[in-house]
Protein backbone atom coordinates (compact mmCIF):
# COMPACT_ATOMS: atom_id res chain seq x y z
CA UNK A 1 0.00 0.00 0.00
CA UNK A 2 2.46 2.87 0.82
CA UNK A 3 6.19 1.97 0.31
CA UNK A 4 9.47 4.09 0.85
CA UNK A 5 12.71 3.29 -0.95
CA UNK A 6 16.00 4.95 -0.43
CA UNK A 7 14.39 8.32 0.07
CA UNK A 8 15.75 11.61 1.26
CA UNK A 9 14.28 15.21 1.94
CA UNK A 10 16.15 18.06 2.85
CA UNK A 11 15.06 21.62 3.30
CA UNK A 12 17.72 24.34 2.37
CA UNK A 13 20.67 21.51 2.55
CA UNK A 14 19.11 20.64 5.92
CA UNK A 15 18.07 16.47 5.55
CA UNK A 16 14.74 15.77 7.23
CA UNK A 17 14.41 12.65 6.11
CA UNK A 18 17.63 10.33 5.26
CA UNK A 19 17.44 7.02 2.89
CA UNK A 20 14.13 5.96 4.34
CA UNK A 21 12.93 2.53 3.41
CA UNK A 22 10.08 1.12 4.60
CA UNK A 23 6.34 -0.67 3.68
CA UNK A 24 3.02 -0.54 4.86
CA UNK A 25 0.97 -2.76 4.31
CA UNK A 26 -2.67 -2.38 3.28
CA UNK A 27 -5.40 -2.37 6.04
CA UNK A 28 -2.71 -1.85 8.37
CA UNK A 29 -2.11 0.36 11.64
CA UNK A 30 1.25 1.99 11.99
CA UNK A 31 2.39 4.62 14.42
CA UNK A 32 4.79 6.72 13.48
CA UNK A 33 6.89 8.03 16.05
CA UNK A 34 10.28 9.97 17.09
CA UNK A 35 11.42 13.38 18.62
CA UNK A 36 10.03 16.99 17.59
CA UNK A 37 11.63 17.54 14.19
CA UNK A 38 12.70 13.98 13.80
CA UNK A 39 10.84 13.73 10.25
CA UNK A 40 7.62 12.47 10.84
CA UNK A 41 5.08 15.54 9.62
CA UNK A 42 7.76 15.58 6.22
CA UNK A 43 7.27 11.74 5.70
CA UNK A 44 3.06 12.08 5.72
CA UNK A 45 3.54 15.10 3.53
CA UNK A 46 5.08 12.89 0.89
CA UNK A 47 2.95 10.45 1.40
CA UNK A 48 0.26 13.01 0.20
CA UNK A 49 2.44 15.15 -2.15
CA UNK A 50 2.80 18.58 -0.18
CA UNK A 51 6.66 17.98 -0.29
CA UNK A 52 8.49 16.06 -3.13
CA UNK A 53 11.49 13.86 -2.58
CA UNK A 54 14.32 14.81 -3.50
CA UNK A 55 15.97 11.18 -4.10
CA UNK A 56 14.43 7.79 -3.65
CA UNK A 57 11.00 5.82 -4.87
CA UNK A 58 8.02 6.34 -3.06
CA UNK A 59 4.67 3.99 -3.65
CA UNK A 60 1.22 4.69 -2.68
CA UNK A 61 -1.20 2.27 -3.89
CA UNK A 62 1.57 0.99 -6.81
CA UNK A 63 1.67 4.45 -7.80
CA UNK A 64 5.44 6.50 -7.45
CA UNK A 65 4.26 9.67 -6.07
CA UNK A 66 7.45 10.89 -6.20
CA UNK A 67 7.42 11.55 -10.18
CA UNK A 68 3.42 12.23 -10.13
CA UNK A 69 2.66 15.01 -12.28
CA UNK A 70 1.58 18.30 -10.59
CA UNK A 71 -2.11 17.95 -12.13
CA UNK A 72 -2.39 14.23 -10.69
CA UNK A 73 -1.84 15.27 -7.52
CA UNK A 74 -5.39 16.19 -6.37
CA UNK A 75 -6.51 13.11 -7.86
CA UNK A 76 -3.99 11.05 -5.41
CA UNK A 77 -5.59 13.07 -2.58
CA UNK A 78 -8.91 12.32 -3.05
CA UNK A 79 -7.85 8.71 -2.17
CA UNK A 80 -6.39 9.91 1.01
CA UNK A 81 -7.89 11.50 4.03
CA UNK A 82 -4.92 13.61 6.14
CA UNK A 83 -6.37 14.34 9.72
CA UNK A 84 -3.43 17.54 11.14
CA UNK A 85 -2.99 18.51 15.03
CA UNK A 86 -4.85 21.93 14.21
CA UNK A 87 -7.72 20.48 12.37
CA UNK A 88 -7.52 22.98 9.51
CA UNK A 89 -11.39 23.82 9.75
CA UNK A 90 -13.13 26.67 8.23
CA UNK A 91 -14.06 28.81 10.65
CA UNK A 92 -16.86 30.66 8.60
CA UNK A 93 -18.17 26.91 7.82
CA UNK A 94 -20.75 25.04 10.09
CA UNK A 95 -19.82 21.60 10.70
CA UNK A 96 -22.10 20.30 8.09
CA UNK A 97 -20.12 22.34 5.21
CA UNK A 98 -16.46 21.36 6.80
CA UNK A 99 -17.09 18.28 6.03
CA UNK A 100 -18.86 18.49 3.00
CA UNK A 101 -16.35 20.00 1.09
CA UNK A 102 -14.44 16.83 0.65
CA UNK A 103 -17.92 16.02 -1.57
CA UNK A 104 -18.18 19.02 -3.12
CA UNK A 105 -14.75 18.66 -4.40
CA UNK A 106 -16.16 14.95 -6.00
CA UNK A 107 -18.86 16.74 -7.54
CA UNK A 108 -21.49 14.77 -5.91
CA UNK A 109 -24.87 15.63 -5.86
CA UNK A 110 -26.85 17.32 -2.73
CA UNK A 111 -28.48 14.36 -1.70
CA UNK A 112 -25.46 12.22 -1.50
CA UNK A 113 -23.74 14.70 0.20
CA UNK A 114 -26.33 15.01 2.72
CA UNK A 115 -26.75 11.50 3.12
CA UNK A 116 -23.12 10.72 3.82
CA UNK A 117 -22.26 14.03 5.56
CA UNK A 118 -25.33 12.80 7.98
CA UNK A 119 -24.10 9.54 8.11
CA UNK A 120 -20.33 9.89 9.24
CA UNK A 121 -20.92 12.79 11.39
CA UNK A 122 -23.49 10.26 13.05
CA UNK A 123 -20.17 7.34 13.25
CA UNK A 124 -18.51 10.24 15.07
CA UNK A 125 -20.99 11.08 17.33
CA UNK A 126 -21.60 14.77 15.80
CA UNK A 127 -25.39 14.52 14.27
CA UNK A 128 -26.40 16.82 17.03
CA UNK A 129 -23.98 20.10 15.68
CA UNK A 130 -24.28 20.21 12.29
CA UNK A 131 -24.72 23.25 11.97
CA UNK A 132 -22.64 24.66 14.63
CA UNK A 133 -19.02 26.77 13.81
CA UNK A 134 -16.42 24.98 14.76
CA UNK A 135 -15.60 27.85 17.49
CA UNK A 136 -18.39 26.33 19.05
CA UNK A 137 -16.96 23.17 19.32
CA UNK A 138 -14.04 21.61 21.92
CA UNK A 139 -11.38 20.42 20.43
CA UNK A 140 -12.09 16.78 20.55
CA UNK A 141 -15.10 17.71 18.54
CA UNK A 142 -13.25 19.73 16.13
CA UNK A 143 -11.20 17.00 15.86
CA UNK A 144 -13.65 14.74 15.50
CA UNK A 145 -15.45 17.05 12.49
CA UNK A 146 -11.58 17.15 10.51
CA UNK A 147 -11.43 13.29 11.00
CA UNK A 148 -15.24 12.68 9.59
CA UNK A 149 -14.15 15.18 5.82
CA UNK A 150 -11.57 12.92 5.70
CA UNK A 151 -13.16 9.85 5.81
CA UNK A 152 -16.37 11.37 4.45
CA UNK A 153 -15.48 9.15 0.93
CA UNK A 154 -14.18 6.36 2.21
CA UNK A 155 -10.46 6.92 1.06
CA UNK A 156 -8.00 4.14 1.25
CA UNK A 157 -5.15 5.98 3.70
CA UNK A 158 -5.64 7.84 6.53
CA UNK A 159 -3.14 10.11 7.39
CA UNK A 160 -3.26 11.35 10.87
CA UNK A 161 -0.33 13.73 12.57
CA UNK A 162 -0.66 14.32 15.79
CA UNK A 163 -4.46 13.93 15.84
CA UNK A 164 -4.66 13.63 19.44
CA UNK A 165 -1.79 16.59 20.02
CA UNK A 166 -4.28 19.22 22.32
CA UNK A 167 -6.65 17.07 23.59
CA UNK A 168 -6.56 15.77 26.81
CA UNK A 169 -6.68 12.12 28.06
CA UNK A 170 -10.11 11.61 27.27
CA UNK A 171 -10.57 13.15 23.89
CA UNK A 172 -7.35 11.10 23.37
CA UNK A 173 -9.40 7.95 23.61
CA UNK A 174 -12.42 8.78 21.61
CA UNK A 175 -10.29 9.49 18.61
CA UNK A 176 -8.03 6.69 18.91
CA UNK A 177 -10.92 4.54 18.96
CA UNK A 178 -12.36 6.26 15.98
CA UNK A 179 -9.40 5.61 14.30
CA UNK A 180 -9.28 1.79 15.26
CA UNK A 181 -12.49 1.29 14.03
CA UNK A 182 -11.62 3.08 10.77
CA UNK A 183 -9.10 0.75 10.32
CA UNK A 184 -10.99 -2.36 11.24
CA UNK A 185 -12.94 -1.11 8.25
CA UNK A 186 -9.95 -1.83 5.68
CA UNK A 187 -7.96 1.63 5.91
CA UNK A 188 -4.75 1.88 6.18
CA UNK A 189 -4.12 4.04 9.40
CA UNK A 190 -0.80 5.72 9.89
CA UNK A 191 -0.96 8.01 13.01
CA UNK A 192 2.14 10.18 13.89
CA UNK A 193 2.93 10.61 17.34
CA UNK A 194 5.79 11.57 19.82
CA UNK A 195 3.07 10.62 22.70
CA UNK A 196 4.61 8.17 24.27
CA UNK A 197 1.36 6.62 26.33
CA UNK A 198 -0.06 6.07 22.75
CA UNK A 199 2.23 3.69 21.72
CA UNK A 200 2.44 1.71 25.52
CA UNK A 201 -1.59 1.51 25.10
CA UNK A 202 -2.40 0.62 22.13
CA UNK A 203 0.13 -2.01 20.77
CA UNK A 204 0.51 -1.14 16.75
CA UNK A 205 3.30 -1.60 14.63
CA UNK A 206 5.95 1.55 15.65
CA UNK A 207 7.82 3.10 13.01
CA UNK A 208 10.80 5.15 14.98
CA UNK A 209 12.20 8.38 13.30
CA UNK A 210 15.18 9.98 14.46
CA UNK A 211 17.01 13.33 13.03
CA UNK A 212 15.25 11.97 9.54
CA UNK A 213 16.45 8.05 9.60
CA UNK A 214 13.80 5.13 10.14
CA UNK A 215 15.40 3.40 13.14
CA UNK A 216 12.75 0.47 13.65
CA UNK A 217 9.84 -1.01 12.70
CA UNK A 218 11.06 -0.59 8.36
CA UNK A 219 8.85 -3.72 7.43
CA UNK A 220 5.29 -5.74 8.58
CA UNK A 221 5.47 -7.60 11.20
CA UNK A 222 5.20 -11.47 9.79
CA UNK A 223 1.94 -12.50 12.06
CA UNK A 224 -0.05 -8.94 10.89
CA UNK A 225 -2.85 -10.26 13.74
CA UNK A 226 -2.57 -8.13 16.80
CA UNK A 227 -5.81 -5.76 16.60
CA UNK A 228 -6.37 -3.34 18.88
CA UNK A 229 -6.52 -4.18 22.58
CA UNK A 230 -8.09 -1.70 23.80
CA UNK A 231 -10.95 1.04 23.64
CA UNK A 232 -13.32 -0.71 21.59
CA UNK A 233 -16.48 0.86 23.22
CA UNK A 234 -16.26 4.81 22.27
CA UNK A 235 -18.04 5.84 20.26
CA UNK A 236 -21.12 3.86 18.81
CA UNK A 237 -21.73 4.63 15.19
CA UNK A 238 -25.76 5.30 14.42
CA UNK A 239 -25.74 5.76 11.00
CA UNK A 240 -28.91 7.13 9.23
CA UNK A 241 -29.42 9.42 12.61
CA UNK A 242 -27.61 12.32 11.09
CA UNK A 243 -29.08 13.49 8.55
CA UNK A 244 -29.59 17.06 8.18
CA UNK B 1 -18.40 20.73 -8.63
CA UNK B 2 -22.13 20.73 -8.90
CA UNK B 3 -23.39 24.26 -10.29
CA UNK B 4 -25.48 24.73 -6.96
CA UNK B 5 -21.93 24.83 -4.77
CA UNK B 6 -20.52 26.48 -7.22
CA UNK B 7 -23.33 29.38 -7.27
CA UNK B 8 -23.74 29.05 -3.30
CA UNK B 9 -19.64 29.37 -3.08
CA UNK B 10 -19.49 32.40 -5.83
CA UNK B 11 -22.56 34.09 -3.36
CA UNK B 12 -20.42 33.59 -0.56
CA UNK B 13 -17.32 34.77 -1.53
CA UNK B 14 -19.23 38.36 -2.95
CA UNK B 15 -20.83 38.50 0.52
CA UNK B 16 -17.26 37.72 2.68
CA UNK B 17 -15.56 40.65 1.73
CA UNK B 18 -18.30 43.78 0.98
CA UNK B 19 -15.26 46.65 0.28
CA UNK B 20 -13.32 44.66 -2.30
CA UNK B 21 -16.56 44.06 -4.24
CA UNK B 22 -17.73 47.78 -3.97
CA UNK B 23 -14.25 48.78 -4.58
CA UNK B 24 -13.99 46.55 -7.88
CA UNK B 25 -17.54 47.65 -9.12
CA UNK B 26 -17.13 51.16 -8.77
CA UNK B 27 -13.52 51.24 -10.40
CA UNK B 28 -14.65 48.41 -13.35
CA UNK B 29 -18.46 50.91 -13.78
CA UNK B 30 -16.40 54.57 -14.18
CA UNK B 31 -13.95 52.87 -16.45
CA UNK B 32 -16.59 51.38 -18.65
CA UNK B 33 -18.39 54.95 -18.24
CA UNK B 34 -15.45 56.57 -19.00
CA UNK B 35 -15.00 54.05 -22.59
CA UNK B 36 -18.70 53.86 -23.52
CA UNK B 37 -19.08 58.10 -23.39
CA UNK B 38 -15.53 58.45 -25.32
CA UNK B 39 -17.09 55.47 -28.03
CA UNK B 40 -19.95 57.39 -27.91
CA UNK B 41 -18.51 60.61 -28.39
CA UNK B 42 -16.01 59.41 -31.26
CA UNK B 43 -19.08 57.75 -33.15
CA UNK B 44 -20.70 61.36 -33.29
CA UNK B 45 -18.13 63.03 -34.40
CA UNK B 46 -17.40 60.19 -36.96
CA UNK B 47 -20.93 60.57 -38.15
CA UNK B 48 -20.92 64.15 -38.57
CA UNK B 49 -17.99 63.99 -40.63
CA UNK B 50 -19.07 61.94 -43.03
CA UNK B 51 -22.31 63.39 -43.28
CA UNK B 52 -20.78 66.67 -44.06
CA UNK B 53 -18.22 65.35 -46.27
CA UNK B 54 -21.22 63.10 -47.98
CA UNK B 55 -22.13 66.92 -49.35
CA UNK B 56 -19.12 68.47 -50.47
CA UNK B 57 -19.28 69.84 -53.70
CA UNK B 58 -16.41 71.11 -56.19
CA UNK B 59 -17.84 74.61 -56.91
CA UNK B 60 -16.60 77.04 -59.95
CA UNK B 61 -18.38 80.18 -59.32
CA UNK B 62 -18.54 82.40 -63.02
CA UNK B 63 -17.57 86.02 -63.26
CA UNK B 64 -20.18 87.68 -64.35
CA UNK B 65 -18.20 88.87 -68.00
CA UNK B 66 -17.86 85.61 -68.73
CA UNK B 67 -18.73 84.12 -72.23
CA UNK B 68 -20.52 80.94 -73.42
CA UNK B 69 -16.94 79.45 -74.86
CA UNK B 70 -16.05 80.25 -70.93
CA UNK B 71 -18.74 78.36 -69.55
CA UNK B 72 -18.76 75.52 -71.95
CA UNK B 73 -15.03 75.01 -71.34
CA UNK B 74 -15.45 74.78 -67.42
CA UNK B 75 -18.65 72.29 -67.57
CA UNK B 76 -16.44 70.23 -70.19
CA UNK B 77 -13.56 70.10 -67.39
CA UNK B 78 -16.05 69.26 -64.53
CA UNK B 79 -17.64 66.71 -66.92
CA UNK B 80 -14.56 64.15 -66.33
CA UNK B 81 -15.02 64.34 -62.77
CA UNK B 82 -18.95 63.51 -62.53
CA UNK B 83 -22.26 64.86 -63.13
CA UNK B 84 -22.46 68.87 -63.42
CA UNK B 85 -24.72 70.40 -61.03
CA UNK B 86 -25.92 74.44 -62.67
CA UNK B 87 -26.81 76.73 -60.70
CA UNK B 88 -27.77 80.21 -61.62
CA UNK B 89 -27.07 82.98 -59.79
CA UNK B 90 -30.90 83.86 -59.02
CA UNK B 91 -31.30 80.32 -57.89
CA UNK B 92 -28.81 80.69 -55.36
CA UNK B 93 -29.92 83.45 -54.17
CA UNK B 94 -33.26 81.54 -53.60
CA UNK B 95 -31.53 79.01 -52.06
CA UNK B 96 -29.83 81.37 -49.62
CA UNK B 97 -33.35 83.12 -48.64
CA UNK B 98 -34.46 79.77 -48.38
CA UNK B 99 -31.97 79.07 -45.92
CA UNK B 100 -32.44 82.08 -43.87
CA UNK B 101 -35.81 80.98 -43.04
CA UNK B 102 -37.48 84.37 -41.72
CA UNK B 103 -34.57 86.70 -42.21
CA UNK B 104 -34.12 86.18 -45.32
CA UNK B 105 -36.58 89.09 -46.37
CA UNK B 106 -33.46 91.05 -45.73
CA UNK B 107 -31.75 90.04 -48.75
CA UNK B 108 -34.55 92.26 -50.49
CA UNK B 109 -33.18 95.56 -49.61
CA UNK B 110 -29.94 94.63 -52.10
CA UNK B 111 -29.51 96.71 -54.72
CA UNK B 112 -28.40 93.75 -57.06
CA UNK B 113 -28.03 90.21 -56.80
CA UNK B 114 -24.23 89.57 -55.52
CA UNK B 115 -23.89 85.92 -56.11
CA UNK B 116 -22.67 84.28 -58.97
CA UNK B 117 -23.54 81.33 -61.44
CA UNK B 118 -21.58 77.89 -60.57
CA UNK B 119 -20.76 74.72 -61.60
CA UNK B 120 -20.44 72.10 -59.24
CA UNK B 121 -19.83 68.49 -59.27
CA UNK B 122 -20.03 65.85 -55.86
CA UNK B 123 -15.96 65.38 -54.44
CA UNK B 124 -16.96 63.25 -51.61
CA UNK B 125 -15.71 60.57 -53.62
CA UNK B 126 -12.82 61.64 -55.17
CA UNK B 127 -9.63 61.60 -53.84
CA UNK B 128 -8.47 64.76 -52.05
CA UNK B 129 -5.52 65.28 -54.39
CA UNK B 130 -7.04 65.42 -57.42
CA UNK B 131 -10.38 67.55 -56.28
CA UNK B 132 -7.07 69.85 -54.93
CA UNK B 133 -5.01 69.41 -57.81
CA UNK B 134 -8.72 70.17 -60.28
CA UNK B 135 -9.50 73.43 -58.32
CA UNK B 136 -5.99 75.04 -58.73
CA UNK B 137 -6.18 74.09 -62.74
CA UNK B 138 -10.01 75.23 -63.06
CA UNK B 139 -8.81 78.65 -61.44
CA UNK B 140 -6.71 79.51 -63.63
CA UNK B 141 -9.64 79.13 -66.66
CA UNK B 142 -10.89 82.52 -68.30
CA UNK B 143 -14.09 83.24 -66.98
CA UNK B 144 -13.70 81.97 -63.46
CA UNK B 145 -13.94 83.65 -60.33
CA UNK B 146 -13.10 81.42 -57.39
CA UNK B 147 -12.94 77.61 -56.82
CA UNK B 148 -14.31 76.08 -53.73
CA UNK B 149 -14.79 72.62 -52.54
CA UNK B 150 -14.35 72.81 -48.92
CA UNK B 151 -10.91 70.95 -48.97
CA UNK B 152 -9.04 73.81 -46.77
CA UNK B 153 -11.62 72.53 -43.90
CA UNK B 154 -12.57 69.18 -44.22
CA UNK B 155 -8.74 67.57 -44.27
CA UNK B 156 -7.72 69.00 -41.26
CA UNK B 157 -10.95 68.02 -39.91
CA UNK B 158 -10.37 64.47 -41.01
CA UNK B 159 -7.07 64.71 -39.60
CA UNK B 160 -7.76 65.93 -36.22
CA UNK B 161 -10.94 63.24 -35.98
CA UNK B 162 -8.01 60.82 -36.69
CA UNK B 163 -6.02 62.11 -33.93
CA UNK B 164 -9.13 62.14 -31.59
CA UNK B 165 -9.69 58.73 -32.58
CA UNK B 166 -6.13 57.33 -31.46
CA UNK B 167 -6.23 59.47 -28.50
CA UNK B 168 -9.59 58.14 -27.39
CA UNK B 169 -8.48 54.82 -27.85
CA UNK B 170 -5.06 55.02 -26.21
CA UNK B 171 -6.72 56.80 -22.94
CA UNK B 172 -9.78 54.17 -23.04
CA UNK B 173 -6.80 51.56 -23.26
CA UNK B 174 -5.07 53.17 -20.17
CA UNK B 175 -7.70 53.55 -18.35
CA UNK B 176 -8.98 50.02 -19.04
CA UNK B 177 -5.68 48.19 -18.15
CA UNK B 178 -5.17 50.16 -15.09
CA UNK B 179 -8.41 49.46 -13.68
CA UNK B 180 -7.49 45.55 -14.71
CA UNK B 181 -4.77 45.98 -12.20
CA UNK B 182 -6.64 48.07 -9.41
CA UNK B 183 -9.48 45.12 -9.81
CA UNK B 184 -6.57 42.51 -9.66
CA UNK B 185 -5.17 43.89 -6.74
CA UNK B 186 -8.19 43.40 -4.59
CA UNK B 187 -8.89 40.71 -5.95
CA UNK B 188 -5.63 39.54 -4.77
CA UNK B 189 -6.57 40.53 -1.49
CA UNK B 190 -9.49 38.43 -1.33
CA UNK B 191 -7.69 35.26 -2.77
CA UNK B 192 -5.05 36.20 -0.15
CA UNK B 193 -8.65 36.08 2.60
CA UNK B 194 -8.94 33.00 1.49
CA UNK B 195 -5.64 31.50 1.58
CA UNK B 196 -6.82 29.20 4.42
CA UNK B 197 -9.47 27.69 2.47
CA UNK B 198 -7.57 27.16 -0.43
CA UNK B 199 -5.30 25.21 1.60
CA UNK B 200 -7.71 23.19 2.64
CA UNK B 201 -9.42 22.23 -0.53
CA UNK B 202 -6.24 21.11 -1.83
CA UNK B 203 -5.76 19.00 0.86
CA UNK B 204 -9.21 17.16 0.10
CA UNK B 205 -8.13 16.70 -3.88
CA UNK B 206 -9.54 19.76 -5.30
CA UNK B 207 -8.59 20.60 -8.74
CA UNK B 208 -6.84 24.08 -9.48
CA UNK B 209 -10.00 24.48 -11.74
CA UNK B 210 -12.22 23.69 -8.99
CA UNK B 211 -10.61 26.17 -6.50
CA UNK B 212 -10.41 29.01 -9.39
CA UNK B 213 -14.07 29.06 -10.82
CA UNK B 214 -15.82 30.41 -8.00
CA UNK B 215 -12.69 33.45 -8.06
CA UNK B 216 -13.64 33.69 -12.18
CA UNK B 217 -17.69 33.85 -11.53
CA UNK B 218 -16.78 36.47 -8.75
CA UNK B 219 -14.86 38.34 -11.12
CA UNK B 220 -17.39 37.75 -14.07
CA UNK B 221 -20.29 38.82 -12.14
CA UNK B 222 -18.58 42.13 -10.49
CA UNK B 223 -17.63 43.02 -14.14
CA UNK B 224 -21.42 42.78 -15.82
CA UNK B 225 -22.71 44.04 -12.42
CA UNK B 226 -20.10 47.24 -13.33
CA UNK B 227 -21.08 46.91 -16.62
CA UNK B 228 -24.85 47.38 -15.87
CA UNK B 229 -24.34 50.45 -13.82
CA UNK B 230 -21.83 52.26 -16.56
CA UNK B 231 -24.50 51.09 -19.33
CA UNK B 232 -27.53 52.35 -17.53
CA UNK B 233 -26.06 55.79 -16.79
CA UNK B 234 -25.13 56.16 -20.03
CA UNK B 235 -28.63 55.25 -21.42
CA UNK B 236 -30.24 57.66 -19.39
CA UNK B 237 -27.76 60.47 -20.41
CA UNK B 238 -28.34 59.60 -23.71
CA UNK B 239 -31.85 59.51 -23.90
CA UNK B 240 -31.94 62.79 -21.50
CA UNK B 241 -29.59 64.80 -23.57
CA UNK B 242 -29.96 63.71 -26.82
CA UNK B 243 -32.80 65.79 -27.79
CA UNK B 244 -31.37 68.91 -26.14
CA UNK B 245 -28.06 68.81 -27.92
CA UNK B 246 -30.01 68.53 -31.70
CA UNK B 247 -32.81 71.62 -30.20
CA UNK B 248 -29.38 73.33 -30.05
CA UNK B 249 -26.96 72.54 -32.26
CA UNK B 250 -28.84 72.00 -35.41
CA UNK B 251 -26.26 70.78 -37.53
CA UNK B 252 -26.75 67.52 -35.34
CA UNK B 253 -30.44 66.84 -36.95
CA UNK B 254 -28.67 65.84 -40.02
CA UNK B 255 -27.48 62.70 -38.12
CA UNK B 256 -31.09 61.35 -37.66
CA UNK B 257 -33.18 60.37 -34.84
CA UNK B 258 -31.12 57.51 -34.08
CA UNK B 259 -27.05 58.32 -34.69
CA UNK B 260 -26.27 56.11 -31.74
CA UNK B 261 -26.54 52.42 -31.58
CA UNK B 262 -28.22 52.35 -28.62
CA UNK B 263 -28.84 48.81 -27.49
CA UNK B 264 -25.84 47.12 -28.77
CA UNK B 265 -23.83 49.79 -26.89
CA UNK B 266 -24.81 49.74 -23.94
CA UNK B 267 -24.98 45.41 -24.07
CA UNK B 268 -21.23 45.75 -25.67
CA UNK B 269 -20.49 47.67 -22.26
CA UNK B 270 -22.11 44.59 -19.82
CA UNK B 271 -19.46 42.31 -21.84
CA UNK B 272 -16.61 44.73 -21.73
CA UNK B 273 -17.09 44.67 -17.80
CA UNK B 274 -17.60 40.74 -18.20
CA UNK B 275 -14.58 40.19 -19.51
CA UNK B 276 -12.64 42.66 -17.48
CA UNK B 277 -13.87 40.83 -14.80
CA UNK B 278 -13.28 38.09 -15.74
CA UNK B 279 -9.76 39.31 -16.61
CA UNK B 280 -8.60 40.36 -13.39
CA UNK B 281 -9.47 37.77 -11.41
CA UNK B 282 -8.46 35.30 -13.79
CA UNK B 283 -4.76 37.29 -13.11
CA UNK B 284 -4.74 37.15 -9.60
CA UNK B 285 -6.15 34.04 -8.51
CA UNK B 286 -4.13 32.32 -11.58
CA UNK B 287 -1.21 34.16 -10.24
CA UNK B 288 -1.43 32.86 -6.54
CA UNK B 289 -2.27 29.64 -7.85
CA UNK B 290 1.03 29.43 -9.68
CA UNK B 291 3.07 30.10 -6.53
Amino acid sequence: MIQFFHVHKSYQGQPALTDVSLTVDKAEFVFLTGPSGAGKTTLLELIFCAERAQKGQILVNGRNVARIRASAVPYLRRNIGVVFQDFKLLPSATVFDNVALALHVLGRPRREIRRKVGEILAAVGLEHKVDSPPARLSGGEQQRVALARALVNDPAILLADEPTGNLDPERTDEIMALLAKVNTRGATVMVATHDRNLLTRWHRRVLTLDRGRLMTGASPPEDPAGAITEMETFPSSRPGRGSR
Amino acid sequence: MTPGYLAGRTWRGLRESPSGTLIAVASLALALFAAGALFAAGLLASRLLSAWGGELRLTVYLDDSATAADREAVAARLAHLGPVRTTGKAEALAQLRGSLGSLGSVLDDLPENPLRDAFSVAASSLPPALVAGQARSLATLPGVADVDYGGDLFAPAQRLLRFARRAGLAIVLVTLCATVALVANTFRLSVYARREEIGILRLVGATNLFIRLPFLLEGLAEGAFAGLIAAAVLGILWIRLWPRAVAAVSLLSSLGPHPLPLVPTLAGLVAAGALLGLTASGLSVGRFLGR
